[in-house]
């Protein structure tokens, strides 16, 4: 983790708790006890005291941190020295972007089209061979509905199939 | 009890079937053991209440296991109680180890639910009484230690891992304040009234940050571990044995006695006992690397929270998680009302439950190890087959378990949230534990103080209260001086 992903993340949070905070204060403080806005208020107050803390601490350091997150360390990828960053960060942009059109015309196209146009582009991320861009929506569509629907009976939005 | 059960096959079969189909849903990320038992419940209406029972018991026992498979394969918890097996079994199938790391957790899961069952059959008035003298500053004290004490655990920054339950605190906060019906941070939207539902935050920050990560890894189909090997007893009793029996013992403790708190739950447990084991270890900085204590500790401990977890149900009709709350409605359903008068009027019904929970511990250990290498294959599946899998099966199951767009969209945005903060280096499971603990903390906070007229002092007046606030203080201060002895 470098020290300019601390300033960033850092001034991030600071604005959301600022704007957390501003809205925390506006509820009801409550007569004599704490109420609904107290412990928010004190959240607030935390994550700003926090990410000062994140924030100055990546100012002041000069050289990479040596310290990160266990999980992220934990699952630190194999860099790949032959495709640039910024193609990979494309492609997990373009993997949120499917997730939300995904969500979104779940119910009015129906679980079958919208998965199988899921996957579709979700294996086209991963690889480029033909033979698993035809395989895999079929599997996972067919392996979905069977568990969902069949074995746990449970409704889904069929759209044009309903 | 055990006897009768075995005598007769029906029965037998049920919890055979109860515990394979907890297993498989409770591996399946977002899909838990209280998705569950409440999806199958409808299918125990046409039978006998001793049936149900049976069916309840080993759906109940098997989910939890089975959230430590996906957790340990895929670094995606099946069950918000298996996310801290997640850190070390995750690591250890990284290095091709997947086998040793699911025998470590299904040995750990037999010896931990024998021992919550033990404590429930032998203990349980006891562990009820001592249960009860949780009052509320004692619970807000509890939860404060488990706030800090997640935010301590890995080998991450402290300040980072703060922050992180802090973000989960307050995504808590969303929806109508719970004592006095005054809407929080819902800008107008109706959906928001009811808060965050907890399913699609699990599914969002593990699974889809996960397919998030992976997609912007270099291209390949290959799977996302290496070769396999270490499924063979060979591999993993010695490290079992060099676990040691006090990281078992103290795991077992800790998750009954977890259990036997009303509304603590399985993730509690699990995050209690990392914390401890993290904390009394002479190598504290190895944990979040694939050491066998990250595994054995949170796995005990879960799953003696379900023996625990039985014992207010059964004593007082309090349900002691989620889970135990949907087989309380079960129970219902069949005309069976828990608390005292459970052990007068339908005392003959204790014996297939105790039998069952046994016997669906023997059938997890039984069938675990026995899956193992199909379970660690799991993590050799081709990523371009297992992320699009993994991605639908997100939004299918965040679609079920609320039934509306927004909670997929939640999921999704919540998904990409995790992703950033997992980006710039913030753990994750801190964010989790956050969501879940918040409801207990608040409530347990202004009741406290409802109670004493406002008085502050309510917090230091309980000796338990007292302890458990010092030992939150204390706490990180000991993990530190851990990591500086071990990187001076």
């Amino acid at each position: 983790m470098t020290d300019r992903a601390d300033v960033w993340s850092g001034a991030v949070l600071l604005a959301v708790a600022l704007a957390y905070g501003t809205a925390a204060f506006r509820l009801p403080p409550g007569g004599g006890e704490p109420g609904p806005g107290f412990l928010p208020s004190v959240f607030a107050v935390l994550l700003a005291a926090l990410s000062i803390g994140i924030l100055v601490g990546g100012l002041r350091r000069s050289a990479p941190s040596a310290r990160g997150s266990s999980e992220a360390e934990a699952t630190l990828p194999t860099e790949s020295t032959v495709e640039p960053a910024a193609q990979r960060s494309a492609r997990s942009w373009m993997a949120f972007l499917a997730t939300v059109a995904y969500a979104v015309l779940f119910a009015p196209l129906g679980f079958v089209l919208s998965t199988a146009a899921f996957s579709t582009v979700v294996t086209a991320l991963f690889t480029r061979e033909r033979r698993w861009l035809l395989a895999v929506p079929a599997l996972v569509t067919i392996a979905l509905f069977v568990f969902f629907r069949v074995a746990l009976q449970v409704r889904l939005p069929m759209g044009p199939f309903g | 009890m055990t006897p009768d059960l075995l005598l007769e096959p029906a029965l037998l079969a049920l919890l055979v079937v109860g515990v394979l189909l907890g297993i498989l849903v409770g591996a399946i990320p977002g899909l838990t053991a209280t998705l569950a038992i409440s999806l199958l419940l409808p299918l125990t209406f046409q039978m006998s209440a001793a049936r149900a029972i049976v069916m309840m018991t080993g759906i109940y026992t098997g989910g939890i296991y089975g959230g430590s498979v996906a957790a340990i394969t895929l670094r995606i918890p099946g069950a918000p109680a298996s996310a801290m097996t997640m850190l070390d079994g995750h690591a250890l199938a990284r290095r091709g180890q997947a086998g040793t790391a699911i025998a470590l957790a299904t040995f750990s899961s037999f010896v931990g639910g024998i021992a919550g069952g033990v404590g429930l059959l032998l203990f349980a008035p006891q562990l009820a009484r001592v249960a009860l003298e949780f009052q509320s500053p004692e619970m807000f004290a509890l939860v404060v230690l488990a706030l800090v004490a997640v935010a301590t655990v890995g080998r991450g920054s402290f300040t980072k891992g703060m922050a992180a339950t802090v973000i989960g605190l307050m995504l808590a906060t969303v929806g109508i304040d719970r004592l006095v019906s005054v809407p929080r941070f819902t800008f107008g939207s109706v959906d928001l009234l009811v808060g965050v539902p907890l399913i699609p935050v699990v599914i969002g920050l593990f699974a889809l940050t996960e397919l998030l990560h992976q997609a912007g890894q270099p291209e390949d189909v290959k799977g996302t571990v290496g070769a396999l090997s270490g499924a063979g007893f060979a591999d993993w009793w010695p490290r079992v044995r060099e676990v040691g029996w006090k990281t078992f013992s103290k795991s077992a403790i800790i998750g009954t006695f977890v259990g036997a708190l009303p509304g603590a739950g399985a993730a509690m447990a699990a995050f209690l006992s990392y914390s401890e084991a993290q904390r009394s270890s002479p190598h504290p900085e190895r944990f979040g690397t694939g050491i066998p204590d990250g595994i054995v500790a949170p796995e005990t401990a879960n799953n003696a929270m379900t023996g625990g977890a039985f014992i207010p149900m059964l004593a007082f009709g309090i349900p002691g998680d989620a889970v135990t709350a949907v087989i309380l409605g079960g129970l219902v359903i069949h005309g069976i009302t828990p608390g005292p008068q459970l052990f007068g009027e339908a005392g003959h019904l204790l014996g297939p439950l105790f039998g069952a929970y046994f016997l669906s511990y023997v059938l997890i250990l039984a069938f675990g190890l026995l899956l193992i290498p199909v379970f660690a294959r799991i993590s050799r599946v081709p990523r371009a087959l297992l992320f699009p899998l993994i991605g639908a099966l997100a939004v299918v199951a965040a679609f079920t378990s609320e039934g509306t767009t927004f909670a997929v969209l939640l999921t999704v945005g919540i998904g990409l949230v995790g992703f950033l903060l997992r980006r710039f280096g913030y753990p994750l499971i801190p964010v989790l534990l956050g969501l879940i603990l918040e409801p207990m903390l608040e409530s347990n906070f202004r009741r406290s103080m409802i109670l004493s007229g406002g008085d502050p002092g309510v917090f230091v007046r309980s000796p338990i209260a007292v302890v458990l606030l010092l030992a939150s203080a204390a706490f990180p201060l000991l993990v530190m001086r851990g990591r500086v002895r071990a990187n001076p």
